[in-house]
């Protein structure tokens, strides 16, 4: 008898009817490579179950902190004088007007992106080296002279159990996004959102939101950002609402 | 020994949110000013590692590693696993060389245990990034977020359920190419 992938799920989650089971686990009994195939499937679920339990975890702790802070935020709203309002918006149709003047768009993505990202000096990596002999130098060099795919082909040849493989992915990350490779740049910086090393974790959960909005993908950017935006104790919490902001801005409808 | 533990763990498999939260809450100033203070950690950090040590508990929790009796307090639970992680963060920062003159933390055998369900996710996060973004959002909302298919067909633009079954089980296979 022929079983499909939906029999093999049934299986082994327990909900093939008795009957169905009865054959399933005569075959199983026969069948090695059927073996084989639950085996790795039913470590696959494994895997996707616990991700899916760490998801509901993780989304349960941030509405309990959520809760925390909005019991304890008592700052009352102020609210803003229509004139003060109407003077406010005059500025800023003269500020837009002023920029197209000058041929800016300061609300496009590429001009978000540039204010938003900060280059990356590899000196305050190394700078607690004292041997002179780093094994991420090569890289180091070819990144600062803007040779971007040497540097990557360096960084990518670090061991996994080098003590420096993490900072090799951080400058991974780096140099795909020098190098405008969005896709690359946002799994790479996966990876390290996923080793949770405290010295990237947080710039790599920036990093990527400014990925996703280089490569205009609304959906995954609102997403990123708003994770940011709602942990108030995010080293990049205050960016983050700067930035949820200018996205949100009734400016950058008039850019595009 | 544990009996007001041994209801919290029983909260947790049934995935009481008042109680949970009252564990979290109650045990989330006294974890941070004993890393913080033990590892001289920042405060941001010492949160971070906060959440990822009740995530570990809770998941050992629901797939059934940490079982009734209990040998340990939770609280000891919790903080170990903190302990643990800490260590593992110090150890990460330095070079290799350094690794010794960490002082060597006696943590609880069970705990160490605890922590293979990390290699796990890990395990899975990396196959996930392996298998290309169409598969990787196909298997993420089927098996992570368990939408349902109509609505992955709708975020997918994948109108026929024999398709997306048959991109599903593709992927899957894919993955365990990846094995």
């Amino acid at each position: 008898m022929e079983f499909n992938w939906d029999d093999i799920e049934s299986y082994i989650r327990g909900n093939l009817s008795e009957e169905k089971r009865a054959d399933f686990e005569k075959a199983l009994q026969s069948d090695a490579d059927l073996r084989k195939e639950v085996e790795d499937y039913r470590g696959l679920l494994r895997g996707f179950d616990m991700l899916r339990d760490e998801a509901k975890v993780r989304s349960m702790m941030e509405h309990w902190e959520k809760d925390t802070t909005s019991s304890l935020s008592t700052t009352p709203v102020r609210k803003l004088n229509p004139f003060r309002i109407s003077a406010i918006a005059a500025g800023l149709v003269l500020l837009l007007g002023a920029f197209y003047f000058l041929g800016i768009q300061p609300y496009s993505d590429n001009a978000l992106y540039a204010h938003h990202y900060t280059d990356k000096n590899t000196s305050t990596a190394i700078k607690s080296d004292t041997s002179g002999d780093h094994p991420l130098q090569q890289g180091f060099d070819a990144y600062e002279n803007g040779q971007f795919q040497a540097a990557l082909n360096h960084f990518n040849s670090i061991p996994v159990l080098d003590p420096n493989y993490n900072t090799s992915l951080y400058y991974m990350s780096h140099s795909y996004m020098k190098l405008k490779d969005w896709d690359n740049a946002i799994t790479q910086i996966n990876t390290i959102i996923g080793v949770r090393d405290v010295r990237y974790q947080e710039e790599a959960e920036w990093l990527r939101v400014l990925c996703y909005l280089q490569k205009k993908d609304p959906e995954n950017l609102e997403v990123t950002l708003s994770e940011l935006v709602k942990n108030p104790n995010h080293s990049y919490n205050k960016k983050a609402k700067e930035l949820q902001s200018e996205l949100n801005s009734p400016l950058r409808s008039l850019v595009f | 020994m544990y009996s007001e533990d041994e209801k919290i763990l029983k909260a947790f498999k049934r995935e009481d949110q008042v109680i949970m939260k009252a564990f979290y809450d109650n045990h989330k100033e006294a974890f941070l000013s004993f890393i913080m203070g033990k590892f001289s950690m920042s405060a941001d950090h010492a949160a971070i590692l906060f959440q990822d040590s009740f995530t570990t508990l809770y998941l050992n929790i629901r797939k059934g590693s940490l079982e009734l009796p209990l040998k340990s307090s939770l609280r000891t639970y919790l903080f170990s696993l903190g302990k643990y992680k800490a260590l593992n963060n110090i150890r990460n920062q330095k070079n290799k060389s350094f690794v010794d003159e960490i002082p060597d933390e006696a943590v609880l055998p069970q705990v160490e245990r605890m922590l293979e369900i990390e290699e796990t996710k890990k395990k899975t996060k990396a196959l996930l990034e392996r298998i290309g973004e169409p598969c990787r959002k196909l298997l993420t909302y089927l098996f992570i977020e368990e939408k349902d298919y109509e609505e992955v067909g709708r975020l997918l633009g994948i109108e026929k359920s024999g398709t997306l079954r048959k991109r599903k089980f593709d992927c899957l296979k894919k993955m365990r190419a990846l094995l």
